[in-house]
This record gives structure tokens, C-alpha cells and sequence, in this order.
């Protein structure tokens, strides 16, 4: 195993012994789960003078670089590098902000770790954490003591400047298999407009899953910068009620315009819940509710679901409505499959409890989910419980800005309670 | 709202888009307001009031100009700042560990640190005469203000501090008050302002050049660019905050301009010696009225809580960049040991030194501030780099022509810090 900051500034020799300079850069293509370095960058500091292809390299180790005899040395202003296709390890990977999906975070590359496999060198993962920092400011035996975490290549997500734009273009698969969560923490660390390559690159799809478990502040700031057929896109594809929340915070001239484009009937619902107010019941209820009438066989109701499963899993309970849609009974999940009676008690909430009291509600219980009614006690909508735990946890969740309402959580609940952030 | 494009606009419905458009700007631009309005304010602090009372009461209104040449170099660099930002989503001193590496980075850091800690001691100085005018015991006043600021900034978040920060600061209208009030005489302000005349004695290169350090402080560039990657703007917001930027920088300057006048007008006339803002305040008293010395004392201590709040926080920032955890303040203590590790070393030292009897306080100031001075210098040719770097700032690279604007205004620092150099040794 070598690192990268140790094996750089050597030497480089010609097969003659006349010195050509230091070895400052290596170069990797894209696209490659262990990629083999492709060329080696000869001049000083960072600045790359001459290009020598790794072929030409007979030696490369601590005591210095020595190239084959007749290695061809190109002056680096002599040609054109088509660097879209391949990232430089010193100048795009060194230093630069990664995402680091165990932590959730976008941290700093400390280090690059490579391994030799006869004449070829792989890149094989990257070292972050305060290890490698203090190693390389020459704590060696501090930094050894520090604990460093490695990534390997296959999962390195770059997230600023040039190789966020190189990894853009050639993996966008790659991208596809982060979590939403993972790539929430990423898109939230990132700027607007890498943020926005980053999920037009995924695909609504994902980009609705990791825009619904961002902080809604992020989640509308991204949502109004997005292309605005992408933008209708997502918010089809997210939950109604993690839609909501987004547009909340979405200018209403914008919102508008959004809207014309998203499909009649979501725009319907997610308009009735934008017009509840945030802070209450009707603004943190989902309106997708799989109802039952009272004549329907268990069969039928089990079909229908199937068909057409709910948008969250905490949803997966029908509520039985009478003609005038009053709710009446609940067929949880496990009545469901059991075929276990229906239960014939409801609690309905009203639309306008607040938030805090609907929070009391579930921790009263043990319901995955409860039917919201309006004034006339029609069912209009139920609340999860994994929506109360967004609530409750609304202060965890990526994409706060850091100055304007940092340490939520030394803040606690209370300051959530008075701004309910995430309805 | 019409959804098709080719709707014919009643007269009426035009003025109402023509109103709604006008809106949807000015919603724009208070969304981008905030980071230069904030960095230009906190730099009339104490170290900063103090310096311009110098200026103006040792030379009168002969060096105003070096106050026009620092607002302009101010209104360059912060702009470059918040387009830095923008453009990369990283702070300044991120910005450096990635474009030069750790050990540049390191070493960066530390000095700013340094003299982070010996400017936050500046303010907290300044707190502490600021209330000693009013009679109360700075061994009272500051490690109270301390315990404030802190829990302020780490508990409620730094969104409603903004506001009672910027509403402290209003204060600063009492230097323009005070300028006033002390009756100077417009034309020789005038003269003073444009044309550049420079006694080369040590002493005045010095005021020049802490004058140059005061306005562009380092911590005031590391905060603003923070700031806006905080405030996530977009590429399209850069001319909006522009206006921000320039706002804050303004003001910064006329605030500055009003202090040199007022100690010009009064104590310069007299003949009358001053160490610091405090020394200002009490001297103004005979000379413009007790209204235009409690003014001035209010000022000083509206100033120094602003900045006290600030420099912990940017500082604390600067260094999880560097160490490479930027979203440090969306974690609990246990999680980011550093972040928090970092304020408190600062704001604990900053007021700390205050306290001991004894202490050093002017040395410490003059020192921080000539520290602010030379660290200048790396910094903007380091940020000259970074904002010429095609591979970080794409086609938001600086163009030849800003490139020179940038170049030529570094250049006249590193003349200014040469000549005192020179004119020290000899």
C-alpha cells in the first residue's frame, strides 16, 4: 500500500540520471472501480510541466523516479489534455470535499491510498478523518493514534469542482445506488447548481426520495432551482405530504407555475394541503389514504392495496367510510393480513389540532396511523407515524443552514415547537 | 395566474406583473442581504474605531484617502469572497487546503487564529471601556457579555442574532452623529479624501497600514464567503449581492469616515494625544459635547459585541473547513469537538486576557492588528489564486481585467507593508 502524499515529490530521473523535475501529478481514468494511474505529471509544486506516460515509468518508489530509456516526455502546454474523461489524484482528488455516506457528510480527502500489482498502480480507496491531516503536517505518530476511515474507490462520490463534474459525466449509475439519505447529506453539502446536476443526473425518481428527507428549507430552495419539467417530475414522484411541506417554502408566484406543470390531481391535493395551515394537522397529514367501504371482503380490500400500495409505509392502514365519507372503522396492516375483525373504534383528528397535540395523540397509542377529518367530520386525510417522527425529528435532518438556525439540537424541541419546520 | 404565454395582457394585469416582478426582486435581494451588510459592519470595531481616532487625531484629515483606497480594496476583495463561495460552496479556508494543500492551509490557519484571538481580545477590550465610561466594572461587563454573545450565538441560532446584532449596530449612526457634532471643516475632508499626501514618517505608515488591516480584515474575508456559501446563493444571485456587498462596504467606510473627522475636527485641532476609542470618547467631551462623547462610547460598545460574536464563529468555522468537516455546527458537541473546541479557546482567551490584571492590552491590540496586516497579504494573493483557477471557479474565473484590479490592489498593500518594513529597520 502507498499514499499518495508520500510517494509524490520525488525525484523523477531519466533512464540517464538527468533530472527532469519532481513527480507531481498522476492521472487515472474514469469510470473504473480500481482505476490504473495512465501518466505521471513532472514539475513543481502543483503545476504540472511535462507529461510522461506511466508506461514509460521503470521505477517508482520513496528514493525516486527513474523512466524507461527512450521514454517519451511531452511538454505539458504542448498538448491538450481532454480532462472531462479522467481525474488528476493531486489536483481534483487530494483535499478535495467527498461525500462520506457512513457519516452522512461531506468531509475532506486526506489521502490517496494506491497499491502496486507488478508494473501497474492502482488506485484503490481514499483516507479521510484528522489521521492523515496531522501525518502530513508531520505528526506522524499523533496521526497514527487518530482514527482514519478509508473509501474505497468504488464508492467515492466526489462533491466540489472539477471532479464532481468528471464523475457527473461518466457515473451516474454510481450515483443511483446511494441511499436517499446519502445522497440528501450530499446534495445539502454541496452548491446549488452541483446540487441540481446531482439530481438530474439521478432521475426523478431518486431525486423525489432524497429531496423528501431533506430539511424542507433545502428541499425548496433546490426544488424552485431545478429545470421545471424535472422539477413537476419530483414532486409527482414524492409523497403528497413531503411535497407540501417542500412547497410551503416555495414563493407563491413560483409555486404557481410549478403546479400548472405537475398532473391535475396532485396539484388538487397539494393544494388542499397548502392551504392548512403548517403548524396543524392538515398540514402534516398525507391526503393518499386507501379507504374501504363497508361492504368490501377483505379480498377485494387486499387487492387493491397490492395494486396500488400507499406512499409510505406507516400508511398501509385503510379507514372504513360510511356514505357521506365519515370514517368508521380501522383495518390495520396486521387485520389485514390475519384477517383479524375490523376494528370498529375511530379516534379521528381534527384537521386543525395542532401539531404538538397530534404528537400526544400517537405517543397516547400505538397506530401506525390516524384519519384526519375536517369539520364535518369527512375524512380528508391520515397521519403516519413515521410523519410524526420527521416532525419530531425535524432538527436531525440534512441541508440546515449552518448560520441561520444552527444547534437545533442543543436547542431541543422547544425551538422546534415554535417553528415547526418540517408540517 | 395566466399559464399560457400567448394570453392577451390587460393594461391592469400588466401593472400588477410589472408590481409582482418588482417584488419578486426586492424578495431577491433581501433573501441575498445580509453577509457584506454584516462583514462591513463588523468591521468598525474597536480595534477598527480605534485605528480611524488615531488617523484623524494625529493627522488630521490628510490621510482620509488611505480610508477611500481601503473601502475600495474592501468592496474588491468581499465581492470576490462571496463570488468564491458562490461559485464553489466552500469556505476560504477549505478553498486553500484544496487549491494548495494541507500544510499552506495549516499554516494559515494558525496565524489566523492567532490573530483572531488578539482581535477578539480587541473587542472584548473595547466592551470593556465602553462600560468602564458608564462606570462599570469591566471584571462585570465582560466575562457578562461573554456569557451572552456565546449563548446567543450557539443557542438560538445565528438567524435571530442577525437581527439583534444588526439593530445593535444601528448604534454606529452615533459615529455619524458625532462627526458631526464636532463641526469639521468640510473642505479640508474634502481635500483630504482625494488627494493622496503621506508624511513619510513610521508612524504614519503604520496608521496606513493598520488602517489598510483594520478595513479588510482576513476574518472579516473568511466570514463573508462562509457566510454566503452558508446563505446557499446561486450564480444568478451574484449581482444582487453585489449590491449587499457593496452596501456593507459603504458603510464601513463612511462610519470610518465620520470617526477620523470627528477626532480630526477636535482633538487633531487641540493637539491632543488619544491610545484608543475609549481615550476618543472621554477626550470628545470638552470639545463636542457630553451628547457626542456617550454617542461615541455607545458606538463602541454596539461595535465590539457584534464583532465579539462573530469572530468565534468564524474562526471556529476556518478551522473544521480546514480539517474537513464544513457542516460542523449541524452536530452536538460530541460530534464536532473541534468546532466547539475552537470557540470556546477564543472566546475564553479573547476575554480572558481582558481580565488579568495587568495584561498588556494596547501591545496586544497593536499586535493582532499588525498580525491582521501582514496575514493580509498571503491571503489575498492565495485568494488572487484561487479566483484565477479555471478547474474551481469554471467561467466564474476572474477575467484578465479583474485579475489586474486584484493584482494592482495587492500590489499597493505589499508597498505599504515594504515601506514599513523599510522605514521600521532604519
Amino acid at each position: 500500500m502507498l499514499l499518495l502524499t508520500e510517494e509524490l515529490g520525488q525525484q523523477v530521473l531519466t533512464a540517464d540520471g538527468d533530472s527532469l523535475g519532481r513527480a507531481v501529478e498522476l492521472v487515472v481514468p474514469t469510470g473504473d472501480a480500481t482505476p490504473a494511474v495512465i501518466r505521471l505529471g513532472i514539475g513543481r509544486g502543483r503545476r504540472v510541466r511535462s507529461w510522461v506516460s506511466w508506461s514509460d515509468v521503470a521505477t517508482f518508489e520513496r528514493s525516486g523516479v527513474t523512466l524507461r530509456p527512450g521514454a517519451l516526455v511531452t511538454d505539458a502546454g504542448a498538448v491538450t489534455i481532454r480532462d472531462q474523461d479522467e481525474l488528476w489524484l493531486h489536483r481534483d482528488v487530494l483535499d478535495a470535499q467527498i461525500l462520506d455516506a457512513d457519516g452522512a457528510q461531506v468531509v475532506r480527502v486526506g489521502d490517496i491510498v494506491l497499491a502496486r500489482a507488478g508494473d501497474v498502480l492502482r488506485v484503490v480507496a481514499v483516507e479521510i478523518g484528522t489521521g492523515p491531516v496531522l501525518r502530513r503536517l508531520g505528526f506522524h505518530r499523533w496521526g497514527s493514534r487518530r482514527p482514519s476511515h478509508a473509501i474505497t474507490w468504488r464508492d467515492l462520490h466526489l462533491a466540489s469542482g472539477h471532479g464532481l463534474a468528471v464523475q457527473l459525466a461518466a457515473k451516474a449509475p454510481r450515483l443511483r445506488t446511494l441511499e436517499p439519505s446519502e445522497l440528501a447529506a450530499m446534495i445539502a453539502d454541496i452548491t446549488t447548481q452541483s446540487a441540481i446536476e446531482v439530481l438530474d443526473a439521478v432521475g426523478p425518481t431518486e431525486a423525489a426520495e432524497a429531496l423528501s428527507v431533506l430539511h424542507s428549507d433545502a428541499s425548496a430552495r433546490l426544488v424552485q432551482a431545478l429545470p421545471e419539467p424535472l422539477a413537476a417530475a419530483v414532486v409527482e414522484h414524492m409523497a403528497a405530504d413531503d411535497a407540501a411541506a417542500m412547497l410551503r417554502s416555495v414563493p407563491s408566484e413560483h409555486l404557481d407555475r410549478l403546479l400548472v406543470q405537475v398532473g391535475s390531481v396532485r396539484a388538487r391535493a397539494l393544494r388542499q394541503l397548502l392551504a392548512a395551515r403548517p403548524d396543524t394537522a392538515g398540514g402534516l397529514m398525507s391526503t393518499d389514504v386507501r379507504t374501504a367501504r363497508p361492504g368490501d371482503s377483505l379480498e377485494e380490500i387486499r387487492a387493491r392495496m397490492a395494486a396500488d400500495p400507499p406512499p409510505v409505509d406507516g400508511l398501509a392502514t385503510v379507514f372504513v367510510v360510511d356514505d357521506d365519507g365519515r370514517p368508521i372503522g380501522v383495518i390495520d396492516i396486521v387485520a389485514l393480513i390475519t384477517g383479524r375483525a375490523v376494528r370498529g373504534e375511530v379516534s379521528p383528528i381534527p384537521v386543525d389540532m395542532p401539531v404538538d397535540e397530534v404528537i400526544d395523540e400517537f405517543a397516547g397509542r400505538d397506530d401506525l396511523a390516524l384519519p384526519v377529518v375536517d369539520g364535518d367530520g369527512r375524512l380528508v386525510g391520515a397521519i403516519a407515524v413515521d410523519d410524526v417522527l420527521g416532525e419530531l425529528l425535524a432538527e436531525r435532518l440534512p441541508g440546515r443552514h449552518r448560520f441561520r438556525d444552527h444547534l437545533g439540537r442543543l436547542g431541543g424541541p422547544r425551538s422546534r415547537r415554535r417553528t415547526p419546520r418540517r408540517p | 395566474m395566466t399559464d399560457d404565454g400567448a394570453t392577451v395582457v390587460s393594461a391592469p394585469d400588466a401593472a400588477r406583473r410589472l408590481r409582482q416582478a418588482r417584488r419578486a426582486r426586492l424578495v431577491v435581494i433581501a433573501a441575498v442581504i445580509g453577509p457584506g451588510l454584516l462583514a462591513g459592519l463588523s468591521d468598525d470595531d474597536p480595534a477598527g474605531i480605534t485605528t480611524y481616532s488615531v488617523l484623524g487625531a494625529d493627522y488630521g484629515y490628510k490621510l482620509l484617502w488611505v480610508l477611500l483606497v481601503s473601502t475600495i480594496a474592501l468592496v474588491l476583495f468581499q465581492d470576490l469572497g462571496v463570488r468564491m463561495g458562490v461559485v464553489t460552496g466552500q469556505g476560504l479556508a477549505g478553498l486553500i487546503r484544496q487549491r494548495y494543500g494541507m500544510r499552506l492551509a495549516a499554516m494559515a490557519i494558525i496565524v489566523l487564529v492567532v490573530a483572531n484571538i488578539g482581535t477578539t481580545c480587541a473587542e472584548f477590550a473595547g466592551i470593556a471601556a465602553g462600560f468602564e465610561l458608564f462606570g462599570v466594572s469591566r471584571y462585570a461587563s465582560v466575562p457578562l457579555a461573554a456569557v451572552v454573545v456565546s449563548t446567543l450565538v450557539v443557542r438560538s441560532g445565528f438567524r435571530r442574532v442577525q437581527h439583534v446584532l444588526l439593530g445593535l449596530s444601528a448604534i454606529f449612526v452615533a459615529y455619524v452623529a458625532a462627526g458631526i457634532l464636532a463641526r469639521p471643516d468640510w473642505g479640508a475632508a474634502l481635500r483630504g479624501l482625494v488627494v493622496p499626501r503621506m508624511p513619510l514618517t513610521r508612524d504614519a505608515i503604520v496608521i496606513a497600514t493598520a488602517t489598510l488591516g483594520t478595513t479588510l480584515a482576513p476574518w472579516g474575508l473568511a466570514f463573508i464567503q462562509s457566510y454566503a456559501v452558508d446563505k446557499r446563493l446561486t450564480p444568478d444571485d451574484l449581482k444582487y449581492s453585489r449590491y449587499d456587498v457593496v452596501t456593507g462596504s459603504m458603510l464601513t467606510g463612511i462610519i470610518g469616515f465620520f470617526v477620523v473627522i470627528a477626532c480630526a475636527a477636535t482633538l487633531h485641532v487641540s493637539g491632543r494625544k488619544i491610545n484608543d476609542a475609549a481615550d476618543a470618547a472621554v477626550a470628545l467631551r470638552p470639545l463636542a459635547g457630553s451628547t457626542a462623547s456617550t454617542l461615541f462610547a455607545l458606538g463602541l460598545i454596539g461595535a465590539a459585541l457584534l464583532a465579539a460574536s462573530i469572530l468565534p464563529l468564524s474562526t471556529s468555522y476556518s478551522v473544521s473547513e480546514v480539517v474537513g468537516r464544513p457542516g460542523a455546527l449541524n452536530d452536538g458537541v460530541r460530534e464536532a469537538p473541534l468546532f466547539y473546541g475552537t470557540f470556546a479557546v477564543v472566546t475564553v482567551l479573547g476575554a480572558g486576557l481582558v481580565l488579568v490584571p495587568g495584561a498588556p492590552l494596547i501591545p496586544i491590540l497593536v499586535l493582532s492588528q499588525v498580525l491582521n496586516a501582514v496575514l493580509l497579504l498571503p491571503i489575498l494573493a492565495l485568494m488572487y489564486g484561487i479566483a484565477r483557477d479555471r478547474t474551481l471557479m469554471g467561467e466564474y474565473q476572474a477575467s484578465r481585467i479583474a485579475a489586474t484590479r486584484y493584482l494592482v490592489t495587492i500590489a499597493l498593500i505589499a508597498v505599504c507593508i515594504a515601506a514599513l518594513g523599510v522605514l521600521s529597520l532604519t
